[in-house]
C-alpha cells in the first residue's frame, strides 16, 4: 500500500501532525516568546536572570507575590470548607430538594469570578448596602477590599468545582470498605478519617489544585476588590506592567508572568507527587447507594446545605436584584427601573455580538479538535499523539492573562497579525478551553469498548468510517457537558481578552468588567445580569440537546 | 473436508521483551471449527488478532484460501468476529447491527432487509430485530454479534471467548447452536476459549497453546488421551502427578513410583520398547483410580481421606498419601463411600499410567513418554 492509500484508510497521525503543528504555534511559541523575554533584561537588554533579580529586589514586586499566595491560599481554606461537608452529605445521603440544591452548587459557576466580586462590593463595599445597613443600627464593619475579600469572593466562585470533584472521588470509594471498616468495630467518625478519606485523598488533591490555580490566575476578583494598584497579585500586575499607558515594562511582565507559570507547575508538580506517594489501587467495585434521610434529619440536612448554598448564591441575587433598581450617584434605591438595561444597551456597541459570535464560532472548533484529540489521546498511543495530549492540557496551568500577554507579543507582526482582530480573541478561547473538551472526550472514548470499532473494521468499514458511524454518536453525550463548560468558560473569560481586545474587538465580560471597575453602578449589573442569563439560557440549550439522563459532568 | 484453508506460519509477535507469539504454525482445514485453548496470557487472543488483523506479526505469513493476508487491513479480509464484550453497536437497533457489514459491501433495500431477516432468524432473534441492544440480555447481545458476523459470509469466522460473560447454563446451551450453526453453515471457524470443557465439546481440533506457542493440535480425544504434553494433560482434565523412575527390563519397561507401586508396560505395538531409563513422572487422572479392599494383582496406592466432596454421580476423595503429598480421585457416588479420617486403597491399571520425561528447553516440560 503506499503512504498516501494508507493515510487515506487511517488519517489519524496526519491528524495529529496538525493537532500539533497547531499545539506548537499557539500554546508553545507564544509561552517560549515570554520565556525568552523575561531573560532579557528590562534596563540592560542582556540575556540573563536580571529581571528575575529586579523582581524579587522590587518590594512592590515582592508583595503582589506574597498577596498572591496569601490570597489563593486562603481562598482555597475557604473553599474547601465549603465543599467537603457538602460533598459528603451529597455522596452520603439523599434528603429532600437535593436536586435542587445541587442545581444552586451549579449556578455559582455560571458567572464570571469578577462579578460575584463586585457583588460583594455592592454588599459590603464602602457604599455597600449590607454595610450602610449595620451602620444605620450602629454596627460598623470593614469594607470588604483586600486579602479576606478577595479569598472570600474566589472561594464562593471556585468551590463548586472542589464539590463536583470531592463528591465524584467519594461515590467512587467502595462501599464494601466502610462497611467492612464499620464491621470491624470502629465509629462513623473514626471510618472517615481512617478508610474514606485516605481513600478520596486523590480527588481531594485534584480538586484543591484546581481551586488554587483557579484563584491565583484569576484577574477580575483581584483587580476589583484589590482597587487596582493597592492590593496587586501577579496577575494584575503582569497585566498593568504589559500595559500601563505610563512606561509599560513589557520584559517585567513576561517576568511576572513566568513567575505565575512556574508556581502553577511547581503545584502540579507537587500533586503528581502527592498522588503518586499515596496512590492506592482504585477499588470501584461496590455501588454506591446514597442512605435516605427522612423527617426531621432530612429536613436539618437540606435546610442546612441549603442555607449554606444560598449564601453562596447571595452574589448572584445582589447582582440580578440590583439590576432592576434605580441608581442615584452610586447608590441602589428601592424603586423598580429598567433604566440600567436602557442605559446598558445604549452602551453596549457590539460587545454582546461580538461576545455571542466569538464564543459560538471557538466552541465550534472546540468541539472537532477536541473530539479528535480526545479519540488520539485515548485511542493512539503514538508519539506524536502523547504529544499533542501534553500541549494541549498546557493552557490548563496558564493564567490567562499570562495567555494574552504571550499573544499580545508574538502575533503583533508577519508572518501571524493577528493583534487587533477578531480571530486572535477566537483563537486564544479555543486553545484556552480546549482541554477540558478534549479531556471530557478522551474519558469518554476510554469508556467505551474497543471491540466496537473493531467490529466495525471486522464488517468491513474503514477506520474513518468507524469513528463516524460507531464513536461519534457514542462520544456525543460526553461531547456536549464538555462543550457545556467550556460554553460558560469563553463565554465569561476575561483575563485574556482585557489584554487583547480593542475598540472593534470588545466582549459582554470586559464591557461589564469595565463599568464595575469605573462605571455606573447600575449598568455594570445589568451587564453582569446579560452574561448570566446568556450563559445560563446556553447551559439549559445544551441539557436539552443532551437528551435525558442529562446530568452534566464536569471535567 | 479438502486441503488447507488457512495457512499460518512462523507467526511471532512481541511486546517489548515478552515474546506473545513464538513461531506459530496453524493449518486450519475448510469447514473446520478449531479452538485455540490455554491459560491467559498463552497468546490465544494474540494469534486470533494477528489473523483478525488488528495485530501486526512481527514474522511469519498468512494465507487463507490460497490468498495472503500481507498488507491486508482488517475492513479488507472479510472474516466475521464475535467479541467476548459483544460489542454490539449500543446505538443502533438489532436489526442496523446486523446491517452494518451488508451497507459497507453495497448491499441495499429489500436485498439487505431480507438478509438481515433472515440472519436473525436462524438466531432465533427474528421477533426483536426493531430492539435497542440495552434491552437485551447478554445471551441475546451475543446472538445479534453472531448474526451480525455470519450474515456478511465471512470466508472465516473468528470468536474471542465469546461466551466468557455468560452464566453457565447459557453458555452450555450457545455453545451447542454455534456449533449446529457452523456445521450446517459449513463456515471455517477460530475459536479462541481458556475453557477445556467447552474446547473438548465444540472442536473438531483443539490447540492448546503456552507462553506463545503451540503445543499440540488434535482432536479433542486424542487431546485428552493422548496429551502431547505435561501441560496439555494437566490442562485439559487435570491429573495426579508421580515421580518416578524408568527401567528397560525383559518384558517390558518397569516404571517404579516413588510413592510405592511398580508395574510393568508391555512392548507392544502402540508401546514400542526402548525408552530411555531414568526419571519419568507419571499421571493419573483422577477418574482412573478404583477404589478396592485391599492392594491385589494391579498397582495400589494407599492414602488418608481429607475431605469427601459430592459432585453428583462421583464423589471426590481428597487424600493425603504416606509422603505427604496430596492428590484427588473421583468415585462412583453410593453408600460405600470412607469416612473422612479413613485410610483407603486405590488401584489402577498400568494402562491409564501416562509417562512424560523430561526434555530440554524453558517451555516444553514434561513431554509424553
Amino acid at each position: 500500500m503506499s503512504a498516501l492509500a494508507r493515510l487515506l484508510r487511517d488519517p489519524w497521525p496526519l491528524v495529529a501532525l496538525l493537532v500539533v503543528a497547531i499545539m506548537l504555534v499557539f500554546v508553545a511559541w507564544p509561552l517560549a516568546e515570554l520565556a525568552r523575554q523575561s531573560l532579557i533584561g528590562q534596563e540592560s537588554g542582556r540575556f540573563g536572570l536580571e529581571n528575575y533579580v529586579a523582581f524579587f529586589e522590587s518590594r512592590y514586586f515582592r508583595r503582589a507575590l506574597a498577596n498572591s499566595l496569601t490570597v489563593a491560599a486562603l481562598g482555597t481554606v475557604f473553599a474547601l470548607v465549603l465543599a467537603v461537608p457538602l460533598a459528603l452529605a451529597f455522596a452520603r445521603y439523599d434528603f429532600r430538594g437535593k436536586r435542587w440544591i445541587e442545581v444552586a452548587i451549579l449556578m455559582s459557576m455560571l458567572s464570571p469570578p469578577f462579578v460575584g466580586a463586585y457583588a460583594w462590593i455592592l454588599m459590603f463595599g464602602r457604599s455597600g448596602m449590607v454595610r450602610e445597613a449595620l451602620a444605620s443600627v450602629g454596627i460598623d464593619i470593614p469594607p470588604i477590599y483586600g486579602a479576606f475579600g478577595i479569598a472570600l469572593a474566589s472561594a464562593f466562585g471556585q468551590y463548586p468545582v472542589l464539590f463536583l470533584v470531592v463528591r465524584g472521588g467519594l461515590a467512587r470509594v467502595n462501599l464494601g470498605l466502610e462497611e467492612a471498616a464499620a464491621s470491624l468495630g470502629r465509629g462513623r467518625l473514626a471510618v472517615i478519617r481512617t478508610v474514606t478519606l485516605p481513600l478520596v485523598l486523590p480527588a481531594l488533591v485534584t480538586g484543591t489544585l484546581l481551586v488554587f490555580l483557579g484563584i491565583i490566575a484569576d484577574f477580575g476578583t483581584p483587580s476589583i476588590l484589590g482597587e487596582g494598584e493597592r492590593f496587586p497579585v501577579l496577575a494584575t500586575l503582569a497585566f498593568s506592567l504589559y500595559l500601563s499607558e505610563i512606561g509599560a515594562e513589557p520584559g517585567m511582565a513576561a517576568t511576572t508572568a513566568a513567575i505565575l507559570v512556574l508556581i502553577a507547575l511547581a503545584l502540579v508538580a507537587f500533586a503528581r507527587w502527592l498522588a503518586a506517594r499515596r496512590t492506592v489501587s482504585n477499588d470501584t467495585s461496590g455501588q454506591r447507594v446514597a442512605t435516605p434521610l427522612t423527617g426531621a434529619r432530612g429536613a436539618l440536612m437540606a435546610v442546612g446545605t441549603g442555607a449554606l448554598v444560598l449564601l453562596s448564591n447571595m452574589p448572584l441575587f445582589v447582582v440580578v436584584g440590583s439590576s432592576f433598581l434605580e441608581v442615584r450617584g452610586v447608590v441602589f434605591q428601592p424603586v423598580l427601573t429598567l433604566a440600567n438595561y436602557t442605559n446598558a444597551f445604549a452602551a453596549l456597541g457590539d460587545a454582546l455580538w461580538n461576545s455571542l459570535i466569538y464564543a459560538a464560532i471557538a466552541l465550534a472548533m472546540i468541539l472537532v479538535i477536541g473530539a479528535l484529540a480526545g479519540y488520539l489521546i485515548a485511542r493512539r498511543g503514538s508519539l506524536l499523539s502523547r504529544m499533542a495530549d501534553l500541549l494541549i492540557m498546557v493552557p490548563y496551568v496558564v493564567p490567562g492573562t499570562v495567555l494574552g500577554i504571550g499573544y499580545a507579543s508574538v502575533f503583533n507582526q508577519p508572518p501571524l497579525m493577528l493583534t487587533g482582530t477578531a480571530s486572535i480573541i477566537v483563537v486564544m478561547y479555543v486553545i484556552r478551553r480546549l482541554p477540558y473538551v478534549a479531556r471530557a472526550s478522551a474519558s469518554i472514548v476510554y469508556q467505551i469498548d474497543r471491540g466496537l470499532e473493531e467490529a466495525s473494521q471486522s464488517l468491513g468499514v474503514r477506520p474513518l468510517g468507524g469513528f463516524r458511524r460507531v464513536m461519534l454518536p457514542l462520544m456525543r453525550p460526553g461531547l456536549l457537558a464538555g462543550a457545556a463548560i467550556a460554553w460558560v468558560e469563553v463565554f465569561n473569560e476575561l483575563s485574556a481578552s482585557i489584554v487583547l481586545y480593542t475598540g472593534g474587538t470588545r466582549t459582554l465580560p470586559v464591557a461589564a468588567y469595565q463599568q464595575s471597575l469605573a462605571g455606573d453602578v447600575g449598568m455594570a449589573a445589568a451587564y453582569a445580569t446579560m452574561l448570566i442569563a446568556i450563559t445560563a439560557g446556553a447551559l439549559a440549550l445544551f441539557i436539552r440537546l443532551r437528551g435525558r439522563g442529562g446530568e452534566v459532568g464536569v471535567l | 473436508m479438502t486441503g488447507a484453508h488457512l495457512e499460518a506460519s512462523g507467526i511471532k509477535v512481541r511486546f517489548g521483551d515478552f515474546a506473545a507469539l513464538d513461531g506459530v504454525d496453524l493449518s486450519v482445514r475448510r469447514g473446520e471449527l478449531v479452538t485455540l485453548l490455554g491459560p491467559s496470557g498463552c497468546g490465544k487472543t494474540t494469534l486470533l488478532r494477528v489473523i483478525a488483523g488488528f495485530q501486526q506479526q512481527g514474522a511469519g505469513h498468512i494465507t487463507v484460501g490460497g490468498r495472503s493476508l500481507d498488507g491486508i487491513p482488517p475492513e479488507g479480509r472479510n472474516f466475521g468476529m464475535v467479541f467476548q464484550s459483544y460489542a454490539v453497536f449500543p446505538h443502533m437497533s438489532v436489526a442496523d447491527n446486523v446491517a452494518y457489514g451488508l451497507t459497507a459491501r453495497g448491499v441495499r433495500g429489500a436485498d439487505r432487509a431480507r438478509r438481515v431477516q433472515a440472519a436473525l432468524e436462524r438466531v432465533q432473534l427474528g421477533a426483536l430485530a426493531a430492539r435497542h441492544p440495552e434491552a437485551l440480555s447478554g445471551g441475546q447481545k451475543q446472538r445479534v454479534g453472531l448474526a451480525r458476523a455470519m450474515v456478511i459470509e465471512p470466508d472465516l469466522l473468528l470468536m474471542d471467548e465469546p461466551l466468557s460473560n455468560l452464566d453457565a447454563l447459557l453458555r452450555i446451551e450457545m455453545r451447542r447452536e454455534i456449533r449446529l450453526m457452523q456445521r450446517e453453515l459449513g463456515i471455517t471457524t477460530i475459536y479462541v476459549t481458556h475453557d477445556q470443557e467447552e474446547a473438548l465439546a465444540i472442536s473438531d481440533r483443539i490447540a492448546v497453546m503456552r507462553q506463545g506457542k503451540l503445543l499440540q493440535i488434535a482432536p479433542p480425544e486424542e487431546v485428552f488421551e493422548a496429551s502431547a504434553h505435561a501441560f496439555v494433560a494437566d490442562f485439559i482434565g487435570g491429573c495426579n502427578w508421580f515421580d518416578a523412575t524408568l527401567a528397560p527390563g525383559p518384558d517390558g519397561d518397569a516404571v517404579a513410583l516413588a510413592e510405592g507401586p511398580r508395574f510393568v508396560l508391555p512392548r507392544g505395538k502402540d508401546r514400542p520398547g526402548d525408552r530411555p531409563a531414568g526419571p519419568v513422572r507419571v499421571a493419573l487422572r483422577n477418574e482412573d483410580l478404583r477404589l478396592c479392599d485391599a492392594p491385589g494383582a494391579l498397582p495400589c496406592l494407599s492414602g488418608q481421606v481429607l475431605m469427601r466432596a459430592y459432585m453428583g454421580h462421583r464423589t471426590r476423595l481428597h487424600l493425603r498419601l504416606a509422603s505427604g503429598a496430596t492428590m484427588d480421585a473421583d468415585v462412583p457416588s453410593g453408600a460405600a463411600l470412607p469416612a473422612e479420617g479413613e485410610v483407603v486403597h486405590l488401584e489402577f491399571h498400568p494402562d491409564r499410567a501416562r509417562l512424560f520425561t523430561r526434555e530440554a528447553g524453558p517451555v516444553d516440560g514434561w513431554r509424553i513418554a
